[in-house]
């Protein structure tokens, strides 16, 4: 079976990060409360699993407890809840373990979110084709047949006509022997006997007076075997070339049933997210897997169209921890992909994770790795508050029947399978993007250590934005006017100053002016020359000491700031 | 074909997985229908998600061609030889230990609407 997966990911942002927000008190119901109830923690995030067991199996489990009704649309709490695996061998020594495992999580959420908008609706197309190929091999084979046939006649015409030659010619020495020539039918023994009754004959002519006529005779009869012999070799080699035409024509495909099915389905998503995440690692056999329980509701809809739109700011919400501390009580380095949070002040955050490797010995890299793991994680963040999901998936099976050597006919089958899940985004002003933790830690399956970084779409920030950026611009206004301002002064200085630029007359009163001064003052110093130059050499002394005692020339380790005190009240 | 419905509203997937789960693990599979659906459930005990859905894909296949041969004969009229569907349908993907669980509802009326392409008269 050839199976052909691709899972393609398109993201095109125009991530415009400010801030924003608006009134929006919810009542916790469906897939909200699924969602609040787990991130309040009176669901616990699996940790230090059992290596018997996978990251599927334990992501069921939980959600069992919990009485999470898994699989499709649940009318009565009117949400959707997914549950996906993927997984696959990887070596914790391997150097892109963390790029794998951030793939799997992606492809998790996508077969999740496809799930999500199957169970909405689906279109099927299918089709069955049974076809019965022409031109079967015996008309393929018709021409040589005909020339096969005709060869043998006349092969056969030209050994009858030898044998009764050559009988006529031998029954004038050996009648008996011609009458035994005369008796035998076509075939084998006529060839062997006709070869050794013109030897016979050949050896009496030479010893005997023949006429030339008789002569002639045995030469055509001679010519009549020859032919008949060069016919039967060129039949021979005809047949081979018709065995080698039959072999190649077997294997040919005598009947084909064909049948296809492909299922597509396409719908926007808005603000679809991870509930609960599992990863499981067996280091014996290095097989990874992660699980991820996908959430959907419309009331989650809802709380990304209020981001979107600039309305999504609710009233603060006493019972909940703020983001902050609801991000210090999550195991981040075992998160990956999308998370929504309803925080103590109100806002709604739909955040996205990632995390990356990296080399506490290589600090060149770390800025670098760092900014990569914050765009990753700003796409998940993006792509749970709004994405455009589409899932084709075709499957195709064929049975051929196959004329085999032996003459009988088999059945092979052949399928194929591809799949081309995607969601995207595309030019999309998203406000209140903002990033919102870098937190290093170690990953615990593999040991190594990674950058985890948290982006958070808020929807008090993106409220907000509005009003900074119309601050924001104001400013910009004033400072663009002052700027023009200062320009056309600077310009009005220059000109004015360029009147008097290059004046001749100026020029000759200042070069008479300054002749006059200089000699007036060289004259009054005449009487304090020799007291000059006192006290310099013991100045150029001083000014070495101090250079000397500036450089340690040894480094050391540790952290230095160097901005230590800043005003904060911006 | 035991269920039944007098709603243009398909039966709850949980519903249908609850009552055909013996067909499910006996047979892996199960067809069944009321007066506006025709409900079609598939086990695959295939650990690969992508994989499962291949199976599915084949699986339903052969069950909505089955179908629609019942839905020809009805007609009186044959499946022809060769010939294209297309329509819509609701599926729901149920992870469960033992393996993945797929329950689809198809519209009487769409697959009625098909008989006239899918059927040679």
């Amino acid at each position: 079976m050839k199976k052909f997966v691709q899972i393609s990911f398109t993201l095109a942002l125009a991530l415009a990060m400010s801030i924003f927000t608006a009134s929006n008190a919810f009542s916790q119901d469906g897939g909200n409360a699924a969602v609040a109830e787990f991130q309040d923690g009176k669901v616990e995030a699996p940790r230090g699993l059992s290596s018997s067991q996978k990251a599927g199996n334990v992501l069921r489990q939980l959600a069992r407890k919990k009485g999470f009704k898994v699989g499709g649309w649940d009318d009565k709490k009117n949400r959707i809840m997914v549950t996906t695996q993927t997984g696959e061998a990887i070596d914790a020594y391997d150097p892109d373990f963390l790029q794998k495992r951030e793939a799997l999580a992606i492809e998790a959420s996508l077969l999740a979110k496809a799930r999500i908008i199957e169970s909405f609706t689906t279109t099927a197309s299918a089709e069955n084709i049974l076809s019965v190929p022409g031109n079967p091999i015996a008309k393929q084979l018709e021409a040589e047949q005909k020339q096969i046939k005709a060869m043998e006649a006349q092969s056969q015409k030209f050994y009858l006509e030898a044998q009764r030659e050559t009988s006529v010619l031998l029954s004038a020495y050996d009648q008996a022997q011609a009458d035994e020539l005369r008796g035998v039918t076509y075939g084998d023994r006529l060839n062997s006997l006709l070869e050794a009754t013109i030897k016979k004959l050949d050896e009496t002519f030479d010893s005997q007076q023949i006429s030339d006529d008789k002569k002639q005779r045995l030469s055509d009869v001679k010519m009549r075997l020859d032919r008949a012999k060069k016919i039967q070799e060129d039949k021979k080699k005809l047949l081979e070339e018709v065995q080698i035409k039959i072999a190649e024509l077997q294997g040919q495909v005598k009947k084909e049933t064909k049948s296809t099915m492909e299922t597509t389905s396409s719908m926007p998503l808005f603000g679809a997210t991870t509930l609960m995440q599992v990863e499981s690692y067996d280091d014996l056999r290095g097989q990874y897997n992660i699980a991820s329980l996908v959430v959907w509701s419309p009331k989650l809809e809802q709380e990304a169209r209020d981001i979107l739109l600039g309305s999504g700011k609710g009233k603060p919400r006493k019972n909940k921890l703020s983001i902050d501390g609801w991000l210090d009580k999550q195991n981040l380095s075992s998160m990956v992909g999308a998370r929504r949070y309803l925080s103590s002040d109100g806002s709604t955050n739909f955040m996205g994770i990632s995390a990356v490797e990296y080399d506490p010995d290589d600090s060149g890299s770390y800025s670098m790795l760092e900014e990569e793991a914050i765009l990753w994680a700003k796409q998940a963040a993006v792509l749970s508050l709004k994405s455009s999901v589409e899932s084709v998936k075709s499957a195709e099976r064929l049975k051929r029947d196959i004329l085999g050597a032996d003459g009988k006919v088999e059945s092979k089958i052949l399928k194929d399978f591809s799949a081309n899940i995607q969601e995207s985004v595309k030019n999309l002003t998203i406000r209140g993007l903002e990033t919102l933790r870098i937190e290093e830690t170690v990953h615990e399956p593999t040991g190594k250590n990674i950058i985890v970084a948290v982006a958070n779409v808020n929807s008090a920030l993106a409220v907000k934005a509005s009003d900074i950026m119309k601050d924001i611009y104001a400013t910009l206004k004033e400072v663009n006017a002052d700027q023009s301002f200062i320009q056309g002064e600077e310009a009005g200085m220059k000109a004015e100053a360029n009147k008097t630029l290059n004046n001749k007359a100026i020029f000759d009163a200042g070069v008479a002016s300054g002749a006059n001064q200089v000699a007036s003052e060289y004259d009054n110093r005449a009487a304090d020359r020799a007291s000059m130059n006192r006290g310099q050499s013991q100045q150029d002394e001083e000014t070495v000491k101090e250079d000397i005692s500036d450089t340690s020339g040894e480094s050391q380790s540790g952290s230095w700031a160097s901005d230590i005190e800043v005003d904060d009240d911006f | 074909m035991s269920t039944s419905s007098y709603s243009s509203v398909p039966i709850p997937w949980d519903d249908l997985l609850l009552e055909n789960q013996s067909s499910l693990n006996s047979v892996g599979y199960f067809v069944n229908a009321d007066d506006h659906f025709h409900y079609l459930g598939f086990k695959v005990v295939q650990e690969d998600p992508l994989g499962a859905e291949f199976q599915f894909l084949l699986a339903f296949q052969d069950r909505i061609s089955e179908l629609l041969v019942e839905l020809c004969v009805g007609a009186r009229s044959s499946l022809m030889p060769s010939y294209q569907f297309n329509f819509s349908f609701i599926k729901n993907v149920v992870e469960q230990d033992q393996g993945t669980i797929f329950i689809t509802s198809v519209s009487r009326q769409v697959l009625v609407q098909e008989v006239k392409y899918a059927c040679a008269r």
